[in-house]
C-alpha cells in the first residue's frame, strides 16, 4: 500500500467519527458536566452470570499482552471504553488477577474514569466489593492513596457518600495520606471535610497552620465550645495573626499565654493586662521555642529582657534555646545586669555571651556581676578562648577572682585543647594548682599522656577509694607494659580495684595477676565484684582459666565462684560456662549446685538444709554472702524457715540471723 | 517496515475517528441523562473483543505526543497515554529521546511516564540501560531525590529482565532498593521464581516476612518448608494463621520462643485443643506473662486436661493462669484447681501471684470458702489468713470458724505477726494465737521471731519475750531491735511496752530507737479517724506536725473536741498552717478565723516560695515583726509540699530568729520535710 492513499485516511475516520458521534444516541456516554445520575438504586443486583464470562474473558484478554508497560496503558484506555453501565461487570470479573498490586494501574484507572462521572454510585459499589471481597481491603486502601496524590475531588465526594462508617474512615485516611504527600495545602480542607474539626485539630502539621488558624476565627462561637483542641503551635500562630482578639477568643488562660507570645512576636510588644496574664500563667518554654522561628525569638527576647519583672517569676523556666538562638550583646548587658536573673538563665547567658564581646569588654562586663556569676563568667569565657588566651586572661583578672575552679578550668581547657606549654606555664605560674586532679577519664588520659610523673605525685597522698579510682582512670588508658608502673603506686587493695576495673580491656593481664594473688587478701566485696565482671563480659576462656586455678579453700574464691553462677545464670541464656566450671571438682560443683538452690523458685528450706548437710562451713558463708548482698524475698523467707531448724548449731543461727537482720558491713 | 507504517496509519485513523467521534459528542451537544438504569449491561455478547489501547502518530514524536498528552483534560487518557509514550520512545535512542521528554519526564507526578520508558528500556537495551541507571542513581541520590528513580516500575514492569541485571549491579544502594522491590514484585507474581533466585534478592526470614505482611500466609509456610525449616521469626499475623488453622505439623517445626509465640495466639483460636498441645509439649520456653486475660477460656480447659496436677509443669502454668487472669474471670477454676492440688503450691512466684490476685477477686465468699476448706498444711493458708485478717470486718466469720476447728499453726502465726494491728483481730483469733505461741519453746521461738513479730508478739505474751530477750545473745538482740522492721509495728497502743525490751541496750541507741517507734506510731495516724488520740500522744512541734499532715479540714470542722485540742495545743500555729496546707486550693469559705488566716497565710507563702531565695528574705525581713515567723513557717511548708525545700536554708539562717524561733524553723524545714516525704513514699502495711 502507497502512502498518499493511507493518509486519506486520517480525514476520513475524522470526518466518520464525527458523523457516527451525531447519530449514535448519547444514552451510554454521560460527560463529567453531566448531573450525577440518580443513584439511590443502586443497590447492586446480582450479576448475571453469562455477563460475568463475557467480561472474564475480555479481562483475560488484556492480560495477553507481554509487555506489562502497554498491558498497564491498556488499563486506562479500558477505562475510558468501558460504559458506566458495565464498570461494576468488569471490576467483579476481574478478581483476584486484576487485583494484585502490581496491575494497580487497573482499578486505579477504573476507578478514576468512575468517580469521574458519577461518584454516588461507586459509593455504594466500593462498599459492595468491601463486603463481598474482604481481602480487597489493602487493593483500595492503594487506589484511595492514589487517588489522593492525584487530589481528586471526585474521589473526596465517592468517600463521603460512603454509608459505613468504618469504610468511609478507612478509605479516607488512605486518601488523606495522598494528599498529605503531594498536595500539603489541601491537607487542612480535606482533614477537616473527612475527619470533622475534633481529630483534625487534635493532629495539626505545620503546613496546615495558617488554614487551622482561619478556620478557627470562622468559627468564633461553635469551635470553643466543641472545645476543639489547641496546641501551643496553633495557639502561637492566633496570636500572631489575630493579636488581642484572638487572645480573646480562646478559651483557657494556658491558650491565651501562648497567644500572647505569639502575638508579642508578630508586634514585638504586650499589652499590660497580657504580660501580666503571662506572668500568671508561664507558656511551656520548650515547647513555644520549637515553633518560633530564628527572628521571632529575637523579637521575644528583646521584648522580655527589658520586662524586669519577668525575670523574677518566670526566668527558670525559660527556655535556653531562646537565649542560644537570639542572645545579642544589647541583651545580654541588658539580662546580666538584671538583679533576680535565675542562676540557671544566668549561666545560659554568660555561656553565650562570652562569644560576644571581646575579651576584654567581657571581662569589664562580668565585672560588673557579684563573685559568683563572675566567676562563671570567667569559666565560660575560658572554654571558648584557646589555651594561651585562657592563660593570658587569668593573668588580666584581679587576683580575687583566680579561684581554684577558675584555675582548674584553666588547666583543664589546656589538657583538652593538648596545649601542653600553656599547662606547665599555669602550673609553675599559679601555686593553687598543685591540688589539680583530672575529673573525668578525657582529662585523666589527657595528663598521663603529657606528664606521667606529675600524675603519679599528685595522688600518692590520696586514701583508698579516690586514689584507686584515679589509678583505675590511669590504667584504663595506660600502655599494658607501663601498668606495673601504676600498680606500684597503690596500695594492695588499690591495686586490686584496679585489675578488677581492667578485668573488660585487659581480660588475660588482669586475671593472670588477680590469679596470682593471695586469696587471703582480696576482701568480699572485690571477691563479689570479680566474679560478677567475668560473668557480665561474657568470656568463657578466661573465666574457665582463672576459676581453674584459683585456691577454692579460700572464702574470697568460693565468693567469686558462687558470684559468678548466680551471674550467668541470672543473664537468662543456657549458662554453659558454669555447666563447665560444675565440671572441674567436686568443690566447683559443690558451689554450682547451692548457687542453683539459692536462686530456686521454692519455699522449701529441705534442699537447703541438704546442702548446709555436706558442707555446713561452706554452706554458711555463700547463704549469708548472698543474704546480705541480694535480699530476695523468696530466699529470705526459706532463710527464715531455716533459722527454726533444729539440724542447725546456734552459731550457725546466729550468722544467718545477723545476715538477716544485721546492720549492712562494708 | 512498511507494515509498521501502515498499523500505524491505520491506527492514526482509528485515533483520528475517535477524535471526530469526541469532536461530535463532549463539548458541544449537551448529554440527557441515561434513561436506563445505570447498571444495566450494555455490552453485546456475541461481538469480537479487541483490547482497546492507544495509537500514535507515525514516525512516532516522543515531544509532539507528550505535548499533546499533557493538554488533555482526561486524566485517565493522560496517564494511559504517558504509559504508551514512555514505552514506545524507549524502543530505540533511549538517551535522545529521555532528552526530549525531558524535563517534564522528571516531574514527580509523571512517574507513569518514566516508569514506562525505564522499564521498556531496561528490557530493550539492558547494556546501554545499566550505566545510564546507575550514573542517574547516583546523580539523584547526591540530589536526595531518590524517590525520581523508578525502581518500583522496574520491578513490577519488567521483573524478569531486572532479574537478568541485578548481579550486574554495583551500587550497593540503588541494589538494595531494587532487591526490595523485586521481593514484593515476585511474591505476588511468579513465587517460584522468587525462591529459585533468592539468593539475588532477599534472605528466607525477609521472604517469609513479605509474604506474611501481604497475607500470603500459605505461601508463606511453603518458603518456611524449602528453607528447610529453617530457625526463622514469625510475626504474630502468621502465628495466628498457623493457630487458627490448626497446622499442628508446621506448629511442630518451631523451637525456641517462636513455639511459645505460637501457643498464645493457638490458646486463643482453640483454647480446648491447646490446652491439649500444651500438655504434649516437653517445654515451653519464656511463657511467663506472654498470657492474657484474654486466655481465660483456655486455662480452664488447661487446669481440666487429665492428671493436670501430675504434670512436671503444672505449677508453672497454675502460676501464669493466676497471673493472666486480670479480669478474674477463672476465679472458680483457679480456686479449685488450687485447693486440690497443694503440691503445686510452693512456687515463691505463685504464691505471690496469688496474694495479688486475692485483691482482684471481688467475692468474699469464694474467698471463705477456699479458707475454710484447704487443709491445714495447705502452703496458701497463711496467704489466706493474711489477706482476711487486713479486713477483719469482712472475713472474722470465717477466721473465727476456722480457728474454733484448730488453732493457726507457728509458721502461720508468725507471719501474722509479722503484719502487727493485733487489735482488729477476732478475739477467738487472737486467744488461738495466744495459745499456740505459748506451746512454742524459749529455744523456739528465739529462732521463729523476727524483728517485725516483737512488738506483735510481746503484746500477746509480755513476760515471756521479756524473759528470751533477757536470755538471747547480743548480737541478737542488737540485730532485731535495730532493725527498721522491729520500730515500724510501733503504734500508739503498744509503744508502752517498748522500754522494757530496750532496757538492755545503751541508753543512747535505745532513745533513738524509741524515737524512731514514735514516728511510726504517729505516722498510722493517716490510717486512723482518731486524730485527737494522736495530738494528745504527740509531744515535740515534730511530732505535732506528722500528726498534723493528716489532718484533713472536714475532719478538723466536723470535730468539735479536736477543735477545742488544737486551740489549746502550744503548736496550733503549725497546725492550723498544715491543715491549711493540705488543700493545694485555698478555700475561704469556712467561718473558722484560725483557718481563714492560716489559707491566706500560706497563700502567701506558696507566692513567695517560687520566688529567688534572696527575695524570700529581703520580703520577710520587711514584714512587721509579728508576721514574720508565721510567714517563714508557712513559707517553708509550702516549699516542703513545692520544691522539696531546697532553697530553705538562707531563710532559716537569718539573724532575726530567737534560738527557740529557728528550732521551729529547722524542724519544718529539715525534720519535718523527711517525714513529709516518708508520707507520700512509704507503702505502709498492715
Amino acid at each position: 500500500m502507497k502512502r498518499p492513499y493511507l493518509l486519506t485516511l486520517i480525514p476520513i475516520g475524522l470526518a466518520l467519527g464525527y458523523g457516527v458521534g451525531q447519530l449514535v444516541p448519547p444514552a451510554t456516554f454521560p460527560s463529567i458536566a453531566d448531573p450525577a445520575p440518580d443513584s439511590h438504586q443502586l443497590s447492586p443486583a446480582p450479576l448475571p452470570s453469562d455477563l460475568r464470562q463475557l467480561w472474564r474473558a475480555r479481562f483475560l484478554k488484556i492480560l495477553e499482552e507481554p509487555s506489562f508497560s502497554l498491558q498497564s496503558a491498556s488499563y486506562y484506555a479500558v477505562a475510558q471504553d468501558l460504559s458506566l453501565p458495565d464498570k461494576p461487570y468488569f471490576l467483579e470479573a476481574m478478581y483476584p488477577e486484576g487485583w494484585t498490586r502490581f496491575r494497580g494501574d487497573l482499578p486505579l484507572a477504573l476507578y478514576m474514569e468512575w468517580a469521574e462521572r458519577d461518584p454516588a454510585s461507586l459509593a455504594p459499589f466500593t462498599e459492595h466489593l468491601l463486603n463481598t471481597y474482604p481481602d480487597l481491603e489493602d487493593n483500595l486502601d492503594g487506589v484511595f492513596f492514589n487517588l489522593g496524590l492525584q487530589n481528586r475531588s471526585s474521589a473526596l465526594r465517592t468517600i463521603e457518600a460512603i454509608d459505613n462508617e468504618e469504610h468511609r474512615r478507612f478509605l479516607a485516611v488512605q486518601f488523606i495520606e495522598g494528599i498529605r504527600l503531594e498536595h500539603p495545602e489541601q491537607l487542612f480542607p480535606t482533614r477537616l471535610r473527612l475527619l470533622g474539626p475534633q481529630e483534625t485539630y487534635a493532629d495539626l502539621s505545620p503546613a496546615e497552620l495558617s488554614q487551622a488558624a482561619s478556620e478557627y476565627w470562622d468559627h468564633p462561637e461553635s469551635y470553643p465550645a466543641e472545645s476543639i483542641a489547641i496546641d501551643s503551635m496553633l495557639a502561637l500562630e492566633i496570636g500572631r495573626r489575630y493579636r488581642s482578639h484572638g487572645i480573646q477568643r480562646l478559651a483557657n488562660t494556658f491558650q491565651q499565654a501562648t497567644a500572647i507570645v505569639g502575638s508579642i512576636v508578630a508586634t514585638g510588644s504586650a499589652s499590660e493586662a497580657h504580660f501580666a496574664l503571662l506572668l500568671e500563667r508561664p507558656s511551656n518554654w520548650g515547647q513555644v521555642s520549637k515553633h518560633l522561628s530564628q527572628s521571632e525569638q529575637y523579637t521575644l527576647l528583646s521584648f522580655l529582657s527589658k520586662q524586669e519583672e519577668f525575670w523574677s517569676e518566670n526566668s527558670s523556666h525559660f527556655s535556653a534555646d531562646i537565649i542560644n538562638n537570639a542572645l545579642d550583646r544589647e541583651i545580654a548587658a541588658r539580662l546580666l545586669r538584671l538583679p533576680h536573673l535565675a542562676k540557671r538563665i544566668q549561666s545560659y547567658v554568660l555561656a553565650h555571651a562570652a562569644r560576644l564581646y571581646s575579651k576584654t569588654e567581657f571581662t569589664q562586663l562580668i565585672g560588673e556581676l557579684d563573685a559568683d556569676a563572675g566567676q562563671r563568667g570567667l569559666l565560660s569565657m575560658i572554654q571558648t578562648a584557646s589555651a594561651a588566651e585562657g592563660s593570658d586572661l587569668l593573668a588580666q583578672i584581679p587576683a580575687a577572682w583566680r579561684s581554684e575552679q577558675v584555675i582548674n578550668a584553666a588547666l583543664e581547657h589546656s589538657l583538652r585543647k593538648g596545649d601542653v606549654a600553656t599547662f606547665e606555664a599555669l602550673r609553675s605560674q599559679y601555686p593553687e594548682s598543685k591540688h589539680f586532679l583530672p575529673r573525668d577519664s578525657q582529662i585523666a588520659n589527657a595528663l598521663w599522656q603529657t606528664n606521667p610523673e606529675l600524675y603519679l605525685s599528685s595522688i600518692e597522698s590520696l586514701h583508698g577509694y579516690s586514689k584507686a579510682n584515679h589509678l583505675k582512670m590511669i590504667a584504663a588508658s595506660a600502655a599494658e607494659e607501663e601498668l606495673s608502673m601504676i600498680l606500684e603506686s597503690g596500695t594492695f587493695d588499690q591495686q586490686t580495684d584496679v585489675l578488677i576495673s581492667l578485668i573488660h580491656e585487659m581480660p588475660y593481664l588482669s586475671t593472670e595477676i588477680l590469679k596470682h594473688e593471695d586469696p587471703a587478701l582480696i576482701n568480699p566485696q572485690q571477691a563479689t565484684q570479680i566474679g560478677g565482671t567475668l560473668a557480665y563480659g561474657g568470656m568463657p576462656e578466661t573465666t574457665l582459666s582463672y576459676f581453674g586455678n584459683v585456691d577454692l579453700s579460700h572464702n574470697s574464691s568460693q565468693l567469686s565462684l558462687l558470684q559468678y553462677f548466680l551471674t550467668e545464670n541470672n543473664l537468662g541464656a543456657t549458662p554453659t560456662t558454669s555447666l563447665e566450671l560444675a565440671q572441674l571438682s567436686p568443690q566447683h560443683d559443690y558451689l554450682y549446685r547451692t548457687a542453683t538452690s539459692l536462686q530456686q523458685d521454692s519455699e522449701d528450706p529441705e534442699p537447703l538444709l541438704a546442702l548446709r548437710q555436706e558442707n555446713p562451713e561452706t554452706f554458711i558463708r555463700a547463704l549469708t554472702a548472698v543474704v546480705s548482698n541480694h535480699p530476695q524475698d523468696s530466699l529470705k523467707q526459706r532463710t527464715k524457715r531455716l533459722l527454726s531448724s533444729p539440724q542447725l548449731s546456734t552459731a550457725e543461727k546466729l550468722q544467718i540471723h545477723n545476715a538477716l537482720y544485721g546492720a549492712p558491713s562494708r | 517496515m512498511t507494515s509498521l507504517k501502515t498499523i500505524g496509519l491505520l491506527a492514526a485513523t482509528v485515533s483520528s475517528f475517535s477524535i471526530g467521534f469526541w469532536l461530535a459528542r463532549s463539548p458541544a451537544s449537551p448529554t440527557p441523562a441515561p434513561e436506563q438504569p445505570a447498571f444495566a449491561p450494555t455490552a453485546q455478547t456475541d461481538a469480537p473483543y479487541t483490547v482497546p489501547t492507544y495509537y500514535f502518530q507515525d514516525p512516532f514524536s516522543p515531544r509532539e505526543e507528550l505535548n499533546a498528552t499533557l493538554s488533555l483534560p482526561n486524566s485517565v487518557a493522560r496517564y494511559g497515554r504517558m504509559i504508551a509514550i514512555g514505552y514506545h520512545a524507549a524502543r530505540e535512542n533511549q538517551l535522545e529521546n529521555l532528552a526530549k521528554l525531558s524535563p517534564e519526564i522528571w516531574d514527580y507526578s509523571n512517574y507513569d511516564l518514566r516508569g514506562a520508558f525505564h522499564s521498556e528500556w531496561m528490557r530493550a537495551s539492558p547494556n546501554t540501560f545499566l550505566p545510564y541507571a546507575e550514573a542517574k542513581y547516583q546523580e539523584l541520590a547526591e540530589a536526595k531525590q531518590e524517590t525520581l528513580f523508578p525502581s518500583y516500575h522496574l520491578s513490577y514492569m519488567e521483573p524478569l529482565a531486572l532479574l537478568d541485571i541485578l548481579p550486574k549491579i554495583q551500587h550497593q544502594q540503588l541494589k538494595a532498593q531494587l532487591c526490595n522491590n523485586l521481593l514484593g514484585t515476585l511474591i505476588e507474581l511468579d513465587p517460584s521464581m522468587l525462591w529459585e533466585h533468592k539468593e539475588l534478592i532477599a534472605s528466607n526470614q525477609a521472604i517469609i516476612d513479605e509474604a506474611s505482611s501481604k497475607t500470603l500466609y500459605d505461601l508463606a509456610l511453603q518458603f518456611w518448608e524449602l528453607s528447610g525449616w529453617e530457625s526463622l521469626t514469625f510475626d504474630s499475623e502468621l502465628h495466628a494463621y498457623l493457630a487458627q488453622n490448626q497446622l499442628l505439623d508446621y506448629a511442630a517445626k518451631l523451637t525456641g520462643y517462636e513455639k511459645t509465640r505460637f501457643a498464645t495466639e493457638y490458646a486463643l483460636a482453640h483454647p480446648a485443643d491447646a490446652a491439649q498441645w500444651v500438655r504434649e509439649q516437653n517445654e515451653l520456653l519464656e511463657f511467663e506473662y506472654e498470657f492474657q486475660a484474654e486466655h481465660a477460656s483456655f486455662f480452664r480447659k488447661l487446669f481440666a486436661t487429665e492428671k493436670f496436677s501430675d504434670w512436671e509443669y503444672a505449677a508453672k502454668w497454675l502460676c501464669e493462669g493466676i497471673s493472666a487472669d486480670t479480669d478474674a474471670e477463672n476465679q472458680s477454676a483457679l480456686f479449685s484447681t488450687l485447693k486440690d492440688s497443694p503440691q503445686l503450691c510452693h512456687l515463691s512466684s505463685l504464691q505471690e501471684e496469688f496474694s495479688a490476685y486475692l485483691f482482684l477477686v471481688d467475692n468474699p465468699d469464694a474467698i471463705k470458702n477456699l479458707y475454710l476448706e484447704i487443709a491445714n498444711d495447705h502452703p496458701l493458708l497463711s496467704l489466706l489468713e493474711q489477706f482476711m485478717l487486713k479486713a477483719p470486718a469482712d472475713y472474722s466469720d470465717a477466721i473465727v470458724a476456722r480457728t474454733t476447728r484448730e488453732s493457726p499453726t507457728p509458721d502461720r502465726l508468725m507471719q501474722v505477726l509479722e503484719m502487727g494491728n493485733l487489735d482488729a483481730w477476732p478475739d477467738a483469733y487472737y486467744q488461738a494465737a495466744k495459745e499456740t505461741l505459748l506451746s512454742l519453746s524459749d529455744e523456739d521461738l528465739l529462732w521463729s521471731l523476727s524483728p517485725g513479730m516483737l512488738l506483735s508478739a510481746q503484746q500477746i505474751a509480755p513476760e515471756r519475750i521479756q524473759n528470751i530477750l533477757s536470755t538471747a545473745d547480743p548480737s541478737w538482740l542488737t540485730n532485731s531491735l535495730h532493725h527498721y522492721e522491729f520500730a515500724s509495728n510501733a503504734s500508739i497502743q503498744n509503744l508502752s511496752s517498748l522500754p522494757p525490751l530496750l532496757q538492755d541496750l545503751p541508753q543512747k541507741d535505745a532513745e533513738s530507737i524509741m524515737a524512731t517507734a514514735r514516728n511510726h506510731a504517729l505516722r498510722k495516724s493517716v490510717f486512723d479517724p482518731n486524730k485527737l488520740a494522736y495530738l494528745q500522744f504527740a509531744q515535740t512541734q515534730n511530732e505535732t506536725l506528722i500528726v498534723a499532715q493528716s489532718i484533713e479540714l472536714e475532719t478538723y470542722q466536723k470535730d468539735p473536741a479536736l477543735k477545742k485540742a488544737i486551740s489549746e495545743n502550744p503548736h496550733r500555729d503549725d497546725i492550723y498552717l498544715a491543715i491549711a496546707s493540705n488543700h493545694l486550693v485555698s478555700q475561704t469559705d469556712t467561718n473558722d478565723p484560725n483557718i481563714t488566716q492560716a489559707f491566706q497565710r500560706i497563700e502567701t507563702g506558696r507566692k513567695l516560695s517560687r520566688k529567688p531565695a534572696s527575695e524570700i528574705v529581703s520580703t520577710i525581713q520587711s514584714l512587721p515583726s509579728s508576721e514574720r515567723f508565721i510567714t517563714a513557717k508557712a513559707v517553708l511548708m509550702a516549699q516542703n509540699q513545692e520544691t522539696g525545700g531546697s532553697r530553705s536554708t538562707p531563710l532559716i539562717d537569718l539573724p532575726i530568729w530567737s534560738d527557740t524561733e529557728r528550732e521551729q524553723l529547722q524542724v519544718l524545714g529539715f525534720t519535718h520535710l523527711i517525714n513529709y516525704s516518708i508520707d507520700y513514699q512509704t507503702d505502709f502495711t498492715w
